[in-house]
């Protein structure tokens, strides 16, 4: 492509001259910056009694965590655990976490409580009350509890049988480390992402419209590199900037946090963090595979955007129906009863920044091998991605300059 | 060198705004003159490629108006566009020269020269938004002539130009009509009388008049008015 670098040079420079792109960068930024920060602000309250600081419960809950650290949760741990647990009275009118003995026994063990509890599927007072603490128990009541929920989903036998082999491959027992710093970012990640989509929405609605709208499009369109290497040239902008703000936004979550909670915790298993989650991952990787495939969205919507702002030659109309998209996302669910809209719509770019989508139980199967969700939907975006410029091309260069 | 407009009609709705126009263009200044919606920017964006005729074909020295190599020997000024407000002259005019692929040194070197022929030498580095409406349009012819082209379209070329800037804006394009086909619209009849060799008026779509314009044939502006302005001016 003739000339390729001196118009992508000056198309970055176009797109980075608008005062919005810097202001909604700055903005997402800051949003962020304050959703990490905010748990940290205030005080901590059971049934309107006032506990402690959010910052001290914080610190607290820090040094239970780093004293359980490298600890497996095998019979010996559930056994301490559960012991703790039963050793809070039961007083009417008083949640259970409101009461001394839980501050004094049951709290340091709180994180494996929680643990055993979703790991199994058990409810809370099934578990202080009656449970007997064995290992074997809680892997079985997990498989059974698991089996359950692929059934809901409407998992084949095939796709049960792949998510059974990737649940033995996760090392067992498990091992508890910290790993506040991987937590929050994992559940930072729909924040992220959606900040980042509204700003891919907002910042690239204008970049073919806004040729129309300043009426340029006429010296543009009519000059000899204007109708190919011009598209190319926007589009690659466009990208870069998707991806370029995306690691730029994953920077500004990852290193206040781990200037905050530390980097411990990376090769602690997934399901510390997400216990539904049958992928034989550490936190560590969990983060690396969320991230990138969020830098994958990102680029498949930056796409999507920038045809559609040719589309519709409007800044307005491109920013209004990309946020439509993203707040219909947010609303709509779609009833896990119905497979396969179930599974496109969790799969489509708005609702795949939940990580329970990333990581999620639908798959899709070529030639017999199952792919999961964070495998399979990075090549689909990048695909319909390719596929939408590829149709954006020829819209761009049949444009009428006509009726002005 | 030939600009061959064959039977070019181009229609909307219920509304034809080039009827069946054929035209053949050699070197020389051809000043296209008409009303208000009587076809001369329509005929103009298709001669560019910016507008699919309905009908006819364009072409120049035998490359169809939809190819990349006709794009290269054009040079367009649209008759109301916009810029980019935040590059500089100069940004612009680099920028464009990229545009019509122009090799980066001589983009340069033809950039330079430019500017100091349109008299914004001074102000290459400020940005456009700061530029008056008069240094805008020069700045738009400047770009016009980047990559070296045989064919110009200039659509109110002179429109927001001083009397001054005009004057020049005529030698330069008379100029530029020895070595290229030349093809102006504007309003000012006078214009069109000093500077073109061939005169062609537009009228609802037609082309009523072609020919060269000579002092002998009395004022422009008369016989302009006489047949475009009907009975009340005639």
């Amino acid at each position: 492509m003739k000339h390729f670098g001196v118009l992508y040079r000056y198309e970055c420079k176009k797109l980075l001259s608008k005062k919005i792109v810097w202001i909604s960068f700055s903005l997402s930024i800051l949003m962020i910056l304050i959703s990490l920060f905010a748990p940290f602000l205030g005080d901590y309250y059971i049934d309107g009694k006032f506990i402690d600081t959010n910052y001290n419960m914080y610190q607290q809950e820090k040094a239970y965590a780093r004293a359980l650290s490298g600890r497996e949760i095998s019979q010996e741990l559930l056994e301490e655990t559960i012991a703790a647990y039963r050793k809070i009275p039961e007083i009417p009118g008083t949640h259970y976490t409101a009461t001394e003995e839980y501050g004094k026994y049951a709290r340091p063990y709180s994180e494996i409580f929680n643990f055993i509890r979703n790991l199994s599927g058990m409810q809370t007072s099934e578990m202080i009350t009656s449970w007997q603490p064995d290992e074997d128990d809680m892997y079985a009541r997990r498989q059974t509890w698991l089996t359950s929920r692929w059934e809901d989903l409407g998992l084949s036998k095939g796709e049960m049988e792949f998510w059974r082999e990737r649940e033995e491959q996760i090392k067992k027992p498990y091992v508890y480390e910290a790993h506040e710093a991987y937590h929050n970012i994992i559940s930072g990640y729909q924040t992220v992402g959606l900040f980042q989509l509204m700003l891919i929405a907002i910042c690239l609605s204008g970049i073919f419209s806004d040729e129309h709208i300043r009426k340029t499009d006429q010296i543009v369109l009519s000059s000899p590199l204007g109708k190919t290497s011009l598209y190319w040239a926007k589009i690659t902008v466009g990208i870069s900037f998707a991806a370029i703000s995306t690691i730029l936004l994953f920077a500004f979550v990852f290193f206040p946090v781990i200037c905050l909670y530390g980097t411990e915790g990376f090769q602690a298993a997934f399901q510390l963090i997400y216990t539904n989650s049958s992928d034989p991952v550490t936190c560590g990787q969990a983060v690396m595979i969320a991230y990138g495939n969020m830098l994958v969205t990102a680029v498949a919507v930056s796409v999507f955007v920038m045809v559609l702002s040719e589309l519709l030659q409007s800044n307005i109309g491109t920013l209004a129906a990309s946020a439509g998209l993203l707040l219909l996302a947010m609303i709509v669910s779609m009833p896990e009863q119905y497979r396969v809209p179930a599974q496109i719509w969790s799969w489509l770019p708005w609702s795949f920044l939940a990580p329970w989508n990333v990581f999620g139980k639908y798959t899709v199967s070529v030639f017999g091998h199952y792919f999961t969700p964070w495998q399979a939907v990075p090549v689909i975006y990048l695909a319909s991605g390719a596929m939408l410029a590829a149709i954006g091309k020829p819209i761009y260069q049949r444009f009428q300059v006509s009726g002005r | 060198m030939e600009l061959v407009i064959d039977r070019v009609s181009k229609q909307y709705k219920n509304h034809i705004a080039v009827d069946g126009i054929s035209l053949k263009l050699q070197r020389g200044v051809y000043g296209l003159l008409g009303e208000n919606g009587a076809g001369k920017t329509t005929l103009m964006r298709m001669i560019c490629g910016i507008l699919k005729p309905t009908e006819g074909t364009i072409s120049f020295d035998g490359m169809d108006v939809g190819r990349e190599e006709y794009r290269a020997v054009l040079g367009y000024l649209p008759q109301d566009f916009g810029y980019y407000p935040e590059f500089s002259g100069r940004d612009f005019l680099l920028y464009m020269a990229a545009l019509k692929g122009v090799a980066k040194p001589r983009a340069k070197r033809k950039t330079e020269e430019l500017l100091e022929l349109v008299s914004l030498q001074n102000a290459a580095g400020k940005k456009i938004k700061t530029y008056s409406g008069g240094m805008k349009q020069r700045l738009g012819i400047a770009q016009t002539l980047l990559g070296q082209p045989k064919l110009l379209v200039l659509d109110e070329p002179t429109a927001g130009l001083d009397p001054k800037e005009r004057v020049r804006f005529r030698n330069l394009t008379e100029d530029l009509g020895k070595e290229c086909i030349v093809l102006l619209s504007t309003h000012i009849v006078s214009d069109i009388e000093q500077i073109a060799d061939t005169v062609l008026i537009m009228k609802d779509g037609r082309l009523i008049y072609q020919d060269k314009w000579d002092e002998g044939k009395g004022s422009l502006e008369d016989f302009y008015l006489r047949h475009i302005g009907g009975e009340d001016q005639s």
